[in-house]
């Protein structure tokens, strides 16, 4: 054979390797789709039964939002909300007088109410007689007040903003304090002055959320109309509860902290079969029949979209119940009326780590300020609507 | 200097095959693509046959080609004074369809790695061999749904297998007489597969899924060989080869097991899912036997065929897949033809033709439906012409129609080329004149 004829063979056979190398690369296609078994996925559901209500007093200051008005909801029982303020004090630069006037300018930044949407909401202004502290103060303190002077009022209908023309009086003791020596000035501040409180009327049928981060208070110089804003530096509310409500065939959430649960996993572990373990995703159904049956006409509950699942281990309970970082939210379905939490993470701790326990705690989220309550299945409904794990699984 | 050529350039060949395969697995992530078949047992069964004998059709147990060694016989290994090493190398092209779609595989791979040494010349020969007796290479995707409540759940399920059973050999050739010769080749056969069964969803809350199942175990496996050549029988220089070939059963004890990654906590651990599974797997008895009548030394015909138990067969790992299995035959006819002998000039003239037919059963019965393979085949080998040297290359080309979409199955158009490349060289022989 020629040496052209062998070369030639040689590079025929390292063609066709080559060609062959590109031609290997082919995609997966569905042809045999029904030859080969294919993964079976599974969707398992697994019961809660076991819900430990509980309760704690949040803290109420500095919340972004305070409510004040009175509403009897007739499914969640009677709320009164007074609200606390106390503006910071301004640099010496600032000349105030009692010749000027002061208004309190509330900023409402979404039409969010809670009661009856026609009617408005009588407030009145009184000057605050104790010390007090918005870090520690709670949901259900109530400080003392001065009413036998009347320092403003004012009535809410439906406004962005309105402004409330506040008594000189009011602020007689600030400008004497902003005006005194620099060493004085903190100590008298703190334990001289303690701001005022906007007390709803009891005739009230109406509870509004002004957003106090930005809601300020005016100080005009009627001489010169110079303008000078003076922010809070403090602000707070308390919030009576009658009425509380008790529900024995649901579970009762209500960003209060006046009714939360507890609920463990570990206690349903042993009814997961699972192998291998896609999704488990924890459901709760909310009663949305009760919650508009139990509202008249005109009548408004604020909306909420999510519901916070959290652990707590530390010994600051109260604390980071409303304080700690939420391990699980649930966004609403409004489809199915339902939140779902996506408790996979937790659900393979138990079946491929080492968790044994962990006590977990579904309640609403309190820090808004604004006031929510709903009512969900519990294990006492229909299959459909209770509380329930469901577990997607290939077998 | 041209042999040390003709070897840098086989070596080059050889390793450019190795990585172009490797490159090959890798685009495709795990699973190489052929037939959907393969997915049951461990793979599909393998014939050990050259380029040249499937280009004429047979398993080639009584063809006998001192240029290239085969694997078909062990008997054969006993001829020769030529130290020959073969590489093998397949491509096949499957066209598929069913009853809802058509697709293509294709698949690249060496098929076999040989050396055949003569301990004495022309009477004792020793054989050392790498080649799968299964294969398993399948990349399939279905589109699944679930009941979710009131709507359903769409996901994609991608099944991958790759493996088989592989056997390492030693095998020793002997003629025992002038025209008989019997060989006996024990293997160490190690059975490896991975099935990967990947799970994607369209609701992007669900995180994608992969599971890695493998299988392994090993054993020992024994095959015996015969030969008998019968000169003169019609004409002065025809030649009558009888072979006869016999594999015992192989038992695996194989286990296998399955693996995942899941998010515990704050890092991705591999996750063992289940136990581990232990089960019987075993590969069947099997015998073979044909006849290659040289009737001239230009002109060839054989006839052939193979019988495999597979209805005995084992497969514990999947009672389902074993009760699929049934026996298998495998029945081939063929011819060759070589002008390269006559020493013509004209070029088409420097080669050796094949042609051939085979029907095999298959050893799979699925649905009541037999999965059987029709071939067509044929080829060319190209012969070195130094005296001192034998080697040469075959390719063979094949056409197969294989199954049905009846009852859901998967009709294969088949087309496949596979390379022998025969280095035949006269080693260890001391010069008698400088």
């Amino acid at each position: 054979m020629t040496q052209a004829a062998t070369n030639n063979t040689w590079r025929l056979l390292l063609s066709l390797i080559i060609v062959g190398f590109f031609i290997s690369c082919e995609n997966s296609n569905t042809v045999g789709g029904d030859l080969i078994e294919p993964a079976s996925v599974k969707i398992d559901t697994v019961y809660i039964n076991k819900f430990t209500q509980k309760s704690v007093e949040p803290f109420s200051g500095r919340i972004g939002q305070t409510p004040l008005g009175v509403y009897e909801d007739q499914l969640f029982g009677k709320y009164e909300s007074t609200g606390y303020y106390r503006p910071l004090l301004l640099s010496k630069q600032d000349t105030l007088t009692l010749n000027s006037s002061f208004k309190l300018q509330l900023i409402f930044n979404d039409a969010t109410e809670y009661g009856d949407s026609t009617k408005s909401v009588d407030m009145s202004v009184y000057r605050i007689a104790e010390q007090w502290r918005d870090k520690t103060i709670k949901n259900s303190d109530e400080l003392l007040l001065d009413q036998s002077q009347l320092m403003g009022q004012f009535t809410y209908t439906n406004e962005d903003t309105i402004e409330v023309a506040l008594s000189d009086s009011l602020f007689a003791d600030y400008i004497s304090i902003q005006e005194s020596d620099d060493n004085l000035r903190d100590s008298l501040y703190n334990h001289g002055y303690f701001g005022f409180a906007l007390v709803p009327s009891a005739a009230n049928s109406k509870i509004v959320f002004p957003d106090l981060e930005n809601s300020k208070i005016f100080y005009v110089d009627d001489s010169d109309e110079d303008t000078v804003s003076i922010s809070f530096k403090n602000f707070a509310f308390n919030l009576k509860r009658t009425n509380t409500p008790s529900f024995a065939n649901h579970l009762y959430l209500n960003s209060n902290l006046e009714s939360f649960y507890s609920l463990n996993f570990s206690e349903i572990i042993g009814d997961i079969k699972a192998e291998n373990l896609l999704k488990a995703e924890f459901v709760i159904y909310e009663d949305t029949l009760q919650l508009q049956n139990s509202l008249p006409a005109n009548h408004v509950r604020p909306e909420f979209n999510y519901i916070d699942l959290k652990a707590i281990s530390s010994s600051q309970f109260e604390y980071d119940m409303q304080f700690a970082a939420t391990d699980f939210i649930a966004a609403k379905n409004s489809t199915n009326s339902l939140y779902s939490f996506n408790v996979t993470d937790q659900i393979n701790q138990y079946i491929y780590g080492s968790l044994d326990s962990k006590e977990l705690f579904l309640n609403l989220n309190p820090n808004s300020g604004i006031i929510y309550s709903s009512v969900f299945f519990d294990s006492s409904a229909t299959n459909e609507l209770r509380p329930k794990l469901i577990l997607t699984t290939i077998e | 200097m041209m042999r040390l050529k003709n070897l840098a350039a086989f070596c080059i060949l050889l390793g450019i095959t190795f990585v172009s395969t490797d490159f090959a697995v890798a685009q495709d992530d795990e699973g190489k693509s052929g037939t959907a078949y393969s997915s049951y047992g461990t793979g599909m069964p393998v014939l050990t046959n050259t380029a040249q004998e499937r280009a004429m059709g047979i398993p080639g147990v009584s063809f006998n080609d001192l240029r290239a060694p085969g694997l078909s016989n062990p008997s054969f290994w006993g001829y020769g004074s030529y130290s020959r090493i073969a590489a093998n190398i397949d491509f096949n092209s499957f066209s598929v369809e069913d009853a809802n779609g058509s697709g293509k595989n294709s698949l690249l791979q060496i098929a076999s790695f040989q050396a055949v040494f003569p301990i004495i010349k022309n009477n004792l020969g020793l054989s050392v061999a790498l080649y799968p007796e299964t294969r398993s290479s399948y990349n399939v995707n279905s589109y699944q749904t679930v009941a979710f409540g009131d709507s359903e759940l769409n996901y994609l399920s991608n099944r991958t297998g790759t493996g088989g059973v592989t056997n390492f050999e030693l095998g020793l050739g002997y003629k025992l007489f002038e025209n008989l010769s019997v060989g006996y080749a024990p293997a160490f056969s190690f059975l490896t597969e991975k099935d990967s069964e990947f799970v994607g969803f369209t609701n992007a809350n669900i995180n994608a899924n992969l599971v890695s199942r493998k299988t392994s175990g090993t054993s020992v496996s024994h095959r015996f060989g015969s030969l008998l050549t019968l000169n003169k029988l019609l004409r002065n220089n025809d030649i009558l080869q009888i072979g006869a070939t016999l594999n015992l059963p192989t038992e695996f004890s194989a286990t296998r097991n399955s693996e995942t990654t899941k998010t515990v906590g704050n890092t991705t651990e591999v996750i063992t899912l289940g136990t581990e599974e232990q089960a019987d797997v075993s590969m069947p008895l099997k015998y073979g036997a044909g006849f290659t009548y040289f009737a001239s030394p230009m002109f060839n015909f054989s006839a052939e065929m193979m019988n495999e138990k597979w209805g005995e067969a084992k497969y514990g790992l999947n009672v389902n897949e074993q009760n699929n299995f049934k026996d298998r035959s495998v029945y081939g006819i063929g011819a060759q033809f070589h002008p390269y002998k006559s020493r013509s000039k004209k070029f088409l003239s420097n080669f050796k033709y094949s042609l051939g037919v085979s029907y095999d059963t298959g050893h799979l019965e699925i649905n009541n439906e037999e999965i059987n393979t029709l071939w067509f085949t044929g080829g060319l080998g190209l012969i070195s012409p130094n005296f001192r040297s034998n080697s040469s290359f075959d390719i063979s080309f094949q056409y197969g129609i294989r199954g049905t979409t009846n009852q859901n199955l998967v009709k294969e158009n088949i087309f496949g080329i596979n390379v022998s490349v025969n280095l035949t060289e006269l080693m260890f022989l001391q010069r008698k004149l400088n």
